[in-house]
C-alpha cells in the first residue's frame, strides 16, 4: 500500500492528522455526541482520502475537511431527521473541569449546553461549530459553508441567542451575569 | 444612534467589527446597561458551547483513526479517463421508459441546467436512467457497510443511510461519483426479482461539483427530493451498522 504512495501524498496524510482533532470536535459539536461524531469522523477521512485528489496542495486542509464534515453530517442526517426525534443525550464523559471549581455544576451546566445544541437546526450548528467552537472567522465560516457572512452572523445570533434562553428558562446559570450590574 | 442588534454585539465580541463599527457599540453600551448585560448573555453563550465540545480537540486521535490516515490507501489516481464504463452492464440494454420519462421530467423541473454531468455522461446516464442497479453496484449494496467506499465501474461509490421502507423492503441511499459527474440514489432491495434485478433504483439526482472543495453536493433545493422520496418510501430510521449487517444476511437467502 505504501509502495505507491509518494511524499506529497504522506505529507497531506500527515496534513489531515494534524488538524483531525479540530475536525474531531466539529463533529462532536455537530453529532453531539462523542461516538456519533468518531464515526461521523471516521467517514470524513475514507471520503478525503478517496478525493485526495481533488486537493489543492497550498488551499487549507482545515477548510477541506470542515466543508466534508459539514457535507457528510447533513447526508447522514437527512434520512435521520425524518424519524428520529432529538435525541436523548445522556453521555457525560471526560468534561474537563472548569477552573477547577464547582466541577459538577459545570459539567451539568456543559451537559445542558450539549443538549441545547444538539435541539438547534443543523444550519446554526454547522454556524456554532466553525465560528465559536473552531474559531474560525467569519469569512472563512461563510466560505467553508456557502452562504454570505450575513447569514453567518444572523445564525450565529439565533444559535448564541437560543443557548442564552435556554439556559436561563432552566434557572440557576451560575455564569449569568446580574442584569444592570 | 439606533440600538445595536445581537449581530452586531456578537461580531464586536468576536473581532469582527472595523473600528469604526466597533466604537459605535461601545458608545450604544456606554449609554444604555442593559446593553451590556445582553452582551455578557451572549458571550457566555458562547464561552459554554466552546467549552462544551472541547474534549476531542485536546486529545490524542484514536489509534484506528490516525492508522486510517496514514496508511489507508488513497483513491488518487487521475480518474477522468479511466471513468468510462469499461464494459456496459447487460441490464443497461433494457428499455424502461416509465424511469426514463420520469427522471427526465424530474430533471427538467429542477432546472437543472448547468450541472456538472450532461446526459452524455455514460457514468449519468447509465445510472440515472436505469431503474435496476449496474451488477457493480448491486454487489456493493449486498455487502458493503453504510459509509463506506468503493470503486465501481462507473466511478466512486459511497453508501450512506440504509434504512427499511413502509414495504419492508431494505434500501440504501448511496452516491457515484466518477471524478466529472456524480449522482445521489436511492435503491430498495425486491427479494422476489432475478438476481440481477433486484436492487431497483428508485430516485437519483445529479449532483453538482463544487468548484472549491471538488465535492459534489446535491443542488440546492433538491435536498428537500431526497427527503420527499424518503417520506413517500415510508423510510424507518437509519440503521445501525448491525441492523445492516443482519438485513445483507439475509439477501443471500
Amino acid at each position: 500500500m505504501t509502495d505507491e504512495t509518494d511524499a506529497t501524498e504522506d505529507d497531506l496524510r500527515e496534513e489531515m492528522l494534524a488538524v483531525l482533532p479540530r475536525v474531531r470536535r466539529f463533529a462532536y459539536a455537530l453529532t453531539a455526541s462523542r461516538v456519533e461524531g468518531d464515526d461521523l469522523v471516521q467517514a470524513v477521512c475514507e471520503r478525503a482520502l478517496a478525493r485526495l485528489h481533488q486537493f489543492r496542495p497550498g488551499s487549507r486542509m482545515d477548510s477541506w475537511l470542515f466543508r466534508i464534515t459539514q457535507t457528510t453530517w447533513v447526508e447522514r442526517h437527512r434520512a435521520e431527521r425524518l424519524r428520529r426525534p432529538a435525541a436523548e443525550l445522556s453521555e457525560v464523559q471526560d468534561i474537563p473541569g472548569v477552573d477547577g471549581r464547582t466541577v459538577v455544576e459545570a459539567r451539568l451546566t456543559l451537559e445542558r449546553v450539549r443538549r441545547i445544541v444538539a435541539g438547534l437546526p443543523e444550519d446554526q450548528r454547522s454556524v456554532l461549530g466553525l465560528v465559536t467552537i473552531d474559531g474560525r472567522s467569519y469569512r472563512e465560516a461563510a466560505e467553508s459553508l456557502g452562504i454570505p457572512v450575513g447569514t453567518v452572523m444572523s445564525r450565529l445570533a439565533r444559535a448564541r441567542r437560543r443557548i442564552a434562553e435556554a439556559l436561563g428558562e432552566e434557572g440557576n446559570l451560575s455564569a449569568r451575569p446580574a442584569d444592570g450590574a | 444612534m439606533t440600538r445595536p442588534s445581537d449581530e452586531m454585539l456578537i461580531a464586536y465580541a468576536d473581532g469582527e467589527l472595523d473600528e469604526a463599527a466597533a466604537s459605535e457599540v461601545e458608545a450604544a453600551i456606554a449609554d444604555a446597561p442593559e446593553l451590556g448585560a445582553q452582551l455578557r448573555r451572549l458571550v457566555t453563550a458562547g464561552v459554554l458551547a466552546e467549552r462544551a465540545f472541547a474534549a476531542p480537540a485536546a486529545e490524542p486521535i484514536p489509534d484506528n483513526i490516525a492508522q486510517f490516515v496514514l496508511s489507508a490507501p488513497a483513491g488518487d489516481r487521475p480518474r477522468r479517463p479511466a471513468a468510462r464504463p469499461r464494459a456496459r452492464p447487460r441490464s443497461a440494454g433494457r428499455a424502461w421508459p416509465m424511469a426514463l420519462a420520469a427522471c427526465f421530467a424530474l430533471l427538467a423541473g429542477l432546472g437543472l441546467g448547468r450541472w456538472t454531468g450532461t446526459a452524455e455522461s455514460p457514468a449519468v446516464a447509465g445510472l440515472s436512467l436505469q431503474p435496476a442497479a449496474s451488477p457493480a453496484i448491486a454487489d456493493a449494496l449486498d455487502r458493503m457497510p453504510s459509509y463506506a467506499v468503493a470503486e465501481v465501474p462507473a466511478g466512486s461509490l459511497t453508501v450512506l443511510d440504509s434504512f427499511d421502507d413502509a414495504a419492508g423492503r431494505f434500501c440504501r441511499i448511496y452516491t457515484v461519483d466518477d471524478g466529472t459527474a456524480a449522482l445521489e440514489a436511492i435503491a430498495c432491495h425486491e427479494a422476489d426479482r432475478p438476481a440481477a434485478d433486484r436492487w431497483r433504483v428508485v430516485t437519483a439526482l445529479p449532483l453538482v461539483a463544487d468548484d472549491t472543495d471538488g465535492v459534489f453536493r446535491l443542488a440546492g433545493g433538491t435536498a428537500s427530493l431526497v427527503d420527499a422520496a424518503l417520506a413517500a418510501l415510508g423510510a424507518g430510521p437509519p440503521l445501525d451498522p448491525a441492523a445492516v449487517s443482519d438485513r445483507q444476511a439475509a439477501l443471500g437467502r
